[in-house]
């Protein structure tokens, strides 16, 4: 097993598995094209395009960058945009974003869209493709808590008591390969779309699903509506939250 | 806030394990010099001196204060051609120190970045000099507790914008030393 850790996507990304160095970088270098189509802030990114142009002309786009704009758009119809890429203030909503399987994207009026919620989900779905396509039959990608991994045997997940320095709490075990986990640890806030706020959550919520895109992106949603049984049903997913007392909750298992 | 609510969950007996002070260490200095410059023969030291009066232009230049007085430095060397500069760097974040490596191409552009350590605290003794000196001269088989566990922390705090401050002073510091060696 080799493990190596770089400074990727705004925080660090750690990739361990029964590879050569050659392999290792081949992942890394999946994590880096995701960042790099998908990255809010680089002007040259599709996200950048779109929001730029999508609503005067048709844009084409990466076929990866299309793969997490479906998903995501279909996250938001399900979820009644308590996950939403689309940024509150230009008054469109995740219905004016059209998609066409060229693909392409086209914008019916001028706004923004932000992947960040999804979007690291999906770069460690990249690189464990990337592992496995290299002939990995181990491995593990962690990027800042999304993580995901296959091979045998498994270490339990532990998820940080909110708050703790000194705890964690491990989850049962679950089938699923991806784990995302959302709180405001260290102060940070999420997104309400629908309120047009950002709101602290002083519980954690980690989603087990089958993809850590999904993982990502239910994570919002479930801090937000609780852990709907459809919803977790849907996705193949199940879902646990971390009070700061260190209790466990599970729900979907 | 979205209040918890216990009726929506099942509560799940919960298996309490304690967080290590974390320390993963991902290369040696040795091993991160090989894996940035595979076709260097030889990494010849060139530590760079920061006077209180080079801190502060670097400072100028790159916005980020520099703490130490001494910055590790060697130059990739192939017979008499120089590759590039490794520079060896640690930033502090408010739970973290990450021991990382910058490589640089002699004209100051980043080669690749790699992290050496990542040690997460326990509290605020990732501020503490005595609490980092524990680990200086420490690598891969000494006593330092290597834990693998942090790649199963689902919610780790892993931040790496000390990260990109400190690629910023780092090259400041090309600018105004290493562009001249």
């Amino acid at each position: 097993m080799i493990t190596r850790a770089r400074p990727l996507l705004g925080t660090l990304v750690a990739i361990r598995a029964d590879v050569d160095q050659a392999a290792i970088e081949r992942a890394f270098a999946a994590v880096e094209r995701v960042h790099r189509l998908m990255s809010f802030h680089s002007s040259d990114s599709d996200v950048a395009r779109i929001n730029r142009e999508a609503h005067q002309r048709v844009i084409p786009v990466d076929p990866r960058t299309f793969e997490v704009l479906r998903c995501a758009k279909q996250l938001s119809e399900t979820t009644d945009s308590a996950f939403d890429i689309v940024l509150p203030g230009a008054g469109g909503c995740h219905a004016d974003l059209i998609l066409a399987e060229d693909p392409s994207v086209r914008l019916r009026r001028p706004m923004r869209i932000d992947l960040g919620g999804i979007a690291k989900g999906f770069a460690v779905d990249e690189a464990i493709a990337s592992l496995v396509a290299s002939g990995a039959s181990r491995g593990c990608v962690n990027a800042g808590g999304d993580l995901r991994r296959f091979g045998s045997p498994f270490d339990a997940i532990c998820v940080r008591v909110p708050g703790s320095y000194h705890s964690s709490i491990a989850l049962p075990s679950t089938p699923h390969a991806a784990f995302a986990t959302s709180s405001s640890y260290f102060g940070s806030r999420i997104n309400d779309v629908r309120e047009k706020r950002k709101i602290r959550l002083d519980w954690s919520v980690t989603v087990a699903a089958p993809t850590c895109m999904l993982a990502d992106a239910l994570t919002k949603a479930v801090a937000l509506l609780g852990p709907v049984p459809s919803l977790l049903r849907a996705f193949g997913a199940a879902a646990f939250a971390v009070d700061r007392e260190g209790r466990l909750y599970a729900a979907g298992t | 806030m979205p209040a918890f609510d216990a009726r929506c969950w099942v509560a799940v007996a919960a298996v309490c394990v304690p967080i290590p002070a974390h320390a993963t260490q991902y290369l040696s200095i040795e091993q991160a010099q090989r894996l940035l410059f595979p076709q260097a023969e030889r990494f010849v030291a060139s530590p760079v001196r920061l006077s209180a009066e080079l801190r502060s232009r670097i400072a100028a230049e790159s916005g980020v204060t520099s703490r130490r007085d001494e910055q590790p430095v060697w130059k990739a060397m192939r017979g008499d051609a120089a590759l590039g500069f490794l520079v060896l760097d640690e930033v502090i974040g408010k739970h973290e120190l990450i021991t990382y490596a910058v490589a640089l191409e002699t004209n100051g552009s980043v080669r690749g970045v790699e992290i050496l350590d990542y040690r997460e605290s326990r509290g605020g003794e990732v501020r503490d000099a005595r609490w980092r000196a524990q680990f200086l001269g420490k690598r891969a088989g000494d006593t330092l507790r290597i834990d693998q566990d942090i790649q199963n922390l689902s919610g780790a705090t892993l931040s790496s914008r000390h990260i990109t401050d400190g690629v910023r002073r780092i090259l400041a510091l090309h600018k105004l030393v290493l562009s001249g060696r």
